[in-house]
């Protein structure tokens, strides 16, 4: 069997899984949680094998060392690695905390990297590493860089859960903060999709799709309003709903303060994975390849940035005990910020690091 | 008045204003491209701002926006954040020392509100002690009650402090680095050498020692225009003496200090030009070295040859007809005129490096085997004398990260009060973090203790 056909079906279950997720929130029965459940297993499943054999696939078509072919080389393969760890960390989370309640929003996640993968068209073929990439610390550094990634994307979701189930009144700063970036978040993932729908309508699409460029060349000042317009509209929609989701976790009795411990701990578990393997092994890399082990390449602020975030949350949390809204807001900052080094630096600013290019 | 400032020096509120003004600050510097005159940023910043791109850019440069890492007021901010790292730890050394240096004790007064208290008639103690397995334990007895105090993972508490030590490790000698060690690059073309790097504001610097670029070589992966690997065969030359070394990407080489990197290379176009030929009889082929229009005689015969044309990425266009493509050295062929002895051309014939047969004639033969001069690499010399420093840095805070945060510290105090066969038993708990999870840690106790059998 081929690792993409394999691949297509995790894909689709994640999806799909996500839609039983909410069902489940939605209906609350106790047999769609378990549906649910054995989907996400199902779909890891898949993957699991997919990746391997996509490994050995790796391994084989260019004769390279087998440690030197795991597959985490560009952004295709690197989004299906985050999405792997961010489902096993929900599979993690249900046993450990006996709750469904986090799997629709993680497998949207997981979901949303897979189609953003298949949107953007990343490229899918097994491609050949330029010599840049033939390096042991590039196994060490990929592959830690998005499992820490996925853990900080679970911390978003417990920050974001934790935020709301405090039912801060609307006008309140952290707030308009966590809802309008949740919004931005959406928002971004639809417009990503939605151009690649219309370019693909257009027929503008040959070989490699260049993320939002078909939009922003055809779009004048009128469609910058509208866009401006719609962005604000999902954010307003968010800003006032927000509060819903509060009632929805106290159907399900989900602790507002096991949320803020998630919070915590998946940062916790998340920081060194991130210290060593995204900022040592990365800058030993660079130092192997370059010269230099630190050069303020675009992607390396932007790695030390989100660092220096969540260095802020930790130090916040466990020596000034900030155990409220300021905590939680700081994580989602870090996340944000995340996000920006891992897809917004290699989409909007170049450097070095273009490995990860589309 | 001192003990005010060191406070200050040593507080977590300064450490957290730093952290978000590095973070602010350097973000800065990935949107305007820098040390780039001619970036998007600066005709886009010119625009907004209604002023004419010359005057932006000198603005940039005056406030070290356009070369802000190494602008005066990010490097403070820098040295303030390690002068807080600093002062923050040695000022908490001590109290971290004895941390460190005393083992758990027997506390009698501690089961209180947060400790859970539990009745059973079973062997108490030996399952409390099966339980603490693992632990340090220190025991005392009573009367007819007994007092235990476990712990483990005690060094966990020192983890922070590596951590920060590592920090301050990397800082130091990245200081070192930026202020001894340099960057630049030096170009060498293939047969020649050269001894000056060339730095990014175009100031240079002689190496005690020059470089000889004898061969460049470039390998694709079949059918692709992907590069597959880079090679540059070099001679470091140093009073007279020679010593040959390879530099691909990923494997530089190391002299004296200094290191060389393969970092571009280049097609360079020119008439003094190597060809590195084997010609002769099939089964008996000679070595030669010509240049263009030199003619040579193809041993055990009458007929010579010379060297006519070179194209480095020779292939069919669409209507067959030969073309050069790129300057990418992704197919090297050489067009080669033979003569028989009355010096009469005999017609000509592309001989491709890839291809080794396309140069049989009956019972001839022409093997272009390379090309010399014809490439020129670029190499990336740095000298960083903190070089081990950092390195030594990255392992205390790799250390200090992975035991401040994947080992903690946790204590346990247990009583165990004898009352005519039914056991009354107390326990207590403390860890480092993730402190709301005692309780669940006291009810395994207790679910362990309460066991039958």
């Amino acid at each position: 069997m081929n690792s993409s056909v394999l691949f297509g079906i995790s894909s689709i279950t994640y999806m799909v899984t996500m839609a039983v997720y909410v069902a489940y929130l939605i209906m609350k029965k106790e047999i769609i949680g378990k549906v649910a459940s054995w989907m996400v297993i199902f779909g890891f499943v898949c993957h699991t094998i997919a990746f391997f054999l996509r490994w050995v696939e790796f391994a084989d078509t260019y004769k390279l060392g087998f440690f030197h072919s795991i597959p985490v080389t560009n952004l295709y393969e690197s989004l299906l690695f985050f999405a792997w760890c961010v489902v096993a960390g929900n599979i993690w989370i249900e046993r450990r905390y006996k709750t469904k309640f986090m799997g629709a929003f993680l497998t949207a996640i997981a979901g949303m990297a897979v189609a953003f993968v298949d949107t953007v068209g990343a490229a899918k073929g097994i491609q050949p590493l330029v010599p840049a990439l033939k390096s042991n610390w590039l196994l060490a550094h990929a592959t830690m860089s998005f499992i820490a990634y996925a853990a900080f994307s679970m911390s978003f979701v417990a920050a974001v859960l934790h935020l709301a189930s405090l039912r801060l009144p609307r006008r309140s700063g952290v707030y308009i903060f966590w809802t309008v970036a949740l919004g931005t978040f959406v928002f971004v993932t639809l417009f990503v999709v939605g151009d690649f729908a219309a370019a693909l309508s257009a027929k503008a699409v040959e070989g490699a799709y260049k993320p939002l460029y078909f939009t922003f060349k055809k779009m004048g000042a009128g469609g910058f309003a509208v866009l401006f317009l719609v962005y604000a509209v999902v954010c307003t929609v968010f800003w006032f709903s927000g509060g819903k989701l509060a009632c929805l976790m106290d159907r399900f009795s989900i602790d507002s303060k096991a949320m803020e411990e998630l919070t915590y701990k998946m940062i916790s578990v998340g920081f060194p994975i991130f210290t060593v393997g995204g900022l040592i092994f990365g800058a030993v890399w660079a130092d192997k390849a370059w010269g230099r082990y630190w050069s303020w390449d675009p992607k390396e602020t932007w790695a030390l940035i989100t660092w220096l975030i969540y260095a802020f949350y930790l130090h916040a949390r466990y020596v000034k005990d900030w155990t409220g809204a300021k905590a939680s807001a700081v994580a989602v900052a870090g996340f944000v910020c995340t996000i920006f080094t891992y897809i917004g630096v290699n989409l909007l600013i170049s450097g070095l690091h273009s490995y990860g290019a589309l | 008045m001192l003990k005010k400032i060191l406070d200050f020096w040593a507080s977590v509120k300064l450490a957290m204003f730093l952290f978000i003004m590095i973070a602010l600050s350097s973000s800065l510097g990935t949107f305007i491209q820098q040390n780039d005159s001619g970036s998007k940023a600066v005709f886009w910043l010119s625009d907004k701002l209604g002023m004419s791109h010359e005057q932006m850019y000198t603005w940039l440069v005056k406030t070290g926006l356009a070369d802000m890492y190494s602008s005066w007021w990010f490097i403070a901010l820098l040295v303030l954040f390690g002068v807080n790292l600093t002062v923050c730890t040695f000022y908490r050394l001590s109290h971290v020392y004895r941390q460190l240096k005393t083992p758990v004790a027997i506390n009698r007064n501690i089961f209180g509100e947060n400790s859970l208290s539990f009745e059973t008639e079973g062997d108490a103690e030996s399952k409390v002690k099966d339980f603490l397995r693992g632990y340090s334990v220190v025991e005392e007895k009573d009367g007819d009650t007994a007092y235990f105090a476990a712990e483990k993972g005690r060094f966990a508490r020192s983890g922070v402090y590596i951590t920060h030590l590592g920090i301050m490790v990397i800082l130091i000698a990245a200081l070192v680095g930026v202020t001894v060690g340099f960057k630049g690059n030096l170009g060498v073309v293939e047969g020649q050498s050269d001894d000056t790097v060339i730095f990014l504001d175009k100031t240079t610097k002689k190496l005690p020692f020059s470089v000889r670029l004898d061969n460049f070589d470039v390998k694709y992966y079949e059918n692709s225009v992907k590069p597959e690997l880079y090679r540059s065969d070099i001679a470091i030359v140093e009073n007279g003496k020679e010593i040959s070394k390879e530099v691909m990407v990923n494997s530089p080489i190391e002299y004296k200090g200094y290191r060389i990197f393969q970092t571009n290379h280049g097609f360079y176009p020119n008439r003094d030009l190597a060809f590195i030929i084997n010609t002769g009889k099939e089964g008996n082929l000679k070595k030669i070295a010509v240049q263009f229009g030199q003619k040579f005689s193809i041993p055990g015969t009458e007929i010579s040859a010379e060297v006519t044309d070179f194209a480095p990425s020779l292939g069919q266009d669409s209507k067959g007809e030969l073309v050069n493509f790129n300057t990418l050295m992704m197919n090297p062929a050489v067009k080669v005129e033979a003569f028989d002895e009355k010096d009469v051309s005999l017609g000509y014939k592309w001989v491709f490096q890839n291809y080794p047969e396309s140069g049989q004639a009956g019972d001839m033969k022409i093997e272009f085997v390379d090309v010399i001069g014809a490439q020129y690499s670029v190499f990336s010399v740095t000298y960083d004398p903190a070089d081990y420093l950092v390195y030594i840095g990255f392992f205390i805070l790799g250390l200090g990260v992975v035991i401040a945060f994947y080992f903690r510290h946790e204590r346990i105090w247990v009583r165990i009060t004898d009352n005519g066969g039914v056991k009354e038993i107390s326990a207590a708990a403390d860890r480092s973090k993730f402190r709301s999870a005692i309780p669940e840690l006291l009810e395994k106790l207790k679910q362990s203790v309460t066991k039958e059998g």
